[in-house]
């Protein structure tokens, strides 16, 4: 990591409805994108996010924070003085807070970790989203999705002849 | 409308739905998505959504990353009774989402007179027993709508075809799978001293390509065939006195090589699959199970290497010798037999986990085992309106 425990290097995220965020860069680069930018050199002191307002740049810069690998205060990465095991389950139930928010919050966030390539975000996201609709029928799910069923009976037959092993 | 609550709640959202349409109608995000759908009968479910979803998920690249988060996993295994002529299937799985698959692979050919000759992909191909009329049938458990193809083997093999390969003999044949593709591979192998000389027929249930000839010379003079396997599109036939001949059947050049077993190993022991490309050897050594890999290089050089040895707690526990019955096409479970108690052992070779078995075999030399795992990818159709999409 770049970072030293003295004189961290800061980074500023700005979103398009004009809010200014200062972060770490180590917990910036947790986005694949903005570590290219700044790898790439193309990073000023200050970089706009677009698409991402500021309520959900919020929301991402907690994940990152969260998720960013701390130094402690010998300089050796926390997960060297925590047991890995213990500090994963602290994760996973923080996320599972974190992630607790409303649909359109959450799909915001599926966007944002995928424009922003945040690996971690986006699982996460794509997981919760997944697993509230695996439990429902079809017809539930077309209708929850708004989607349109555009097969004609005798396809769909035959996907399901084809694929029997997948049904009762 | 029937819709339960979370669902009903999202609906009367309208800034909920814009953020939700913008995610499933990309379809770079909904390939994410779908991509953490635990089971691939979940992904069968997800295509029958829209004509959109199918697509999605019938891209290639989709499904080679959706098979490396979930691949294939074992739903149990058949058992080749020899002594009561019956195949019987027995579960490994409990996991719920693949009980419908479980329940398909006890199928109701399993009392007939039929004999399992391979198993792969969840595919069976099976052989009338010795006294039974007909050959060769391809079947697929899992999908019984897809019938019992018949196998037609080439004139010139028909009489071979008549013989048992049970009867270790010095010529025999040989049905199997290929693992690259869903093809079959038919193989006749005459032994005659020093020499051994193959036929092998590459192709579809109902048609061969033309057949390869392949001769090559022996250290020693062998007598029989005891198994084959095919790894990588590369036929191993394992022979007795501990050599095996490998025989590369896709290469421009056909090229037959022959393998020493390690000093160590014996007769008893069973090839399978490494995760990568690799040939590996598994034995048993008293109450151990060793791992052994094959490394050759181009000038054609090899060497074995033992990757790891543990103890099979239940045969120790026991004190009772075992007999290395199957590997599943995946490598990951070994299926031993215990000599005295005739149990069946599953081994997890990743976690060592060993589990035992209700069912008791008669004939321990004689009884067959094949894995039966998930199929994989599923069939999807080819539709004709691709531009007619919903957005």
């Amino acid at each position: 990591m770049a970072t030293r425990e003295a004189g961290k290097k800061m980074i500023m995220l700005k979103s398009p409805d004009g809010m200014e965020f200062e972060v770490e860069e180590a917990v910036a680069m947790e986005s694949q994108t903005i570590r290219k930018m700044i790898e790439d050199d193309c990073a000023d002191t200050a970089i706009l996010i677009p698409n991402i307002n500021s309520k959900i740049l919020s929301r991402v810069i907690e994940y990152c924070n969260k998720h960013v690998p701390t130094t402690g205060a010998t300089g050796a990465a926390a997960s060297d003085t925590v047991a890995p095991a213990a500090l994963a389950e602290d994760l996973k139930i923080w996320d599972a807070e974190f992630i607790k928010v409303n649909r359109a919050t959450r799909f915001d966030l599926i966007q944002a970790a995928s424009y922003l390539n945040i690996k971690g975000l986006l699982d996460l996201t794509s997981q919760t989203t997944i697993d509230t609709i695996s439990d429902n029928s079809l017809e539930e799910i077309r209708s929850f999705l708004s989607t349109k069923n555009d097969y004609l009976p005798e396809e769909e037959q035959t996907i399901r002849r084809e694929n029997q092993w997948a049904f009762q | 409308m029937d819709l339960p609550d979370e669902l009903l709640h999202l609906r009367g959202r309208r800034g909920g739905e814009a953020a939700m349409a913008a995610v499933i109608g990309d379809d770079d995000l909904l390939r994410e998505i779908l991509l953490r759908l635990g089971f691939p009968a979940f992904l069968v479910h997800a295509a029958l959504v829209s004509k959109r979803w199918l697509r999605v998920a019938t891209d290639t690249v989709f499904l080679r990353r959706f098979r490396d988060r979930h691949p294939p996993r074992i739903l149990g295994f058949y058992v080749n009774h020899c002594s009561t002529l019956r195949t019987v299937f027995v579960s490994v799985s409990e996991a719920r989402e693949l009980r419908y698959a479980v329940n398909r692979a006890g199928f109701h050919h399993c009392n007939q007179s039929v004999r399992i000759a391979d198993s792969r992909n969840g595919r069976l191909l099976l052989k009338s027993r010795p006294f039974g009329c007909g050959g060769y049938t391809m079947f697929s458990p899992l999908c019984p709508a897809r019938g019992v193809l018949p196998i037609r083997l080439p004139p010139e093999l028909l009489h071979i075809g008549r013989l048992s390969p049970l009867d270790y003999s010095s010529q025999c044949l040989y049905l199997l799978f290929r693992d690259n593709n869903d093809g079959i591979v038919l193989v006749s192998v005459r032994l005659s001293g020093r020499k051994l000389s193959a036929r092998v027929y590459v192709g579809q249930s109902d048609a061969w390509g033309e057949a390869i000839l392949a001769e090559g010379e022996l250290p020693v003079p062998l007598k029989f065939v005891r198994s084959m396997m095919i790894v990588n599109d590369k036929l191993y036939i394992v022979l007795d006195n501990c050599y095996i001949c490998g025989l590369d059947f896709v290469a421009p050049r056909l090229r037959l090589f022959v393998v020493k077993v390690p000093d160590k190993v014996g007769a008893d022991f069973k090839l399978s699959h490494g995760d990568d490309s690799g040939l590996f050897l598994i034995h048993r050594d008293r109450f151990h199970l060793s791992v052994w890999n094959h490394q050759m290089d181009d000038n054609g050089e090899d060497r074995w290497e033992l990757v790891d040895r543990f103890v099979v707690h239940a045969a120790q526990d026991r004190h009772e010798r075992f007999r290395v019955c199957a590997v599943s096409e995946d490598g990951g479970f070994v299926f031993l037999c215990l000599w005295t108690s005739r149990t069946i052992i599953s081994v997890d070779l990743r976690s060592r986990k060993e589990t035992t078995y209700e069912i008791k075999v008669q004939g321990i030399y004689f009884t067959t085992i094949f894995p039966l795992m998930t199929i994989w990818p599923p069939t999807f159709p080819t539709l004709n309106d691709e531009d007619d999409h919903d957005e």
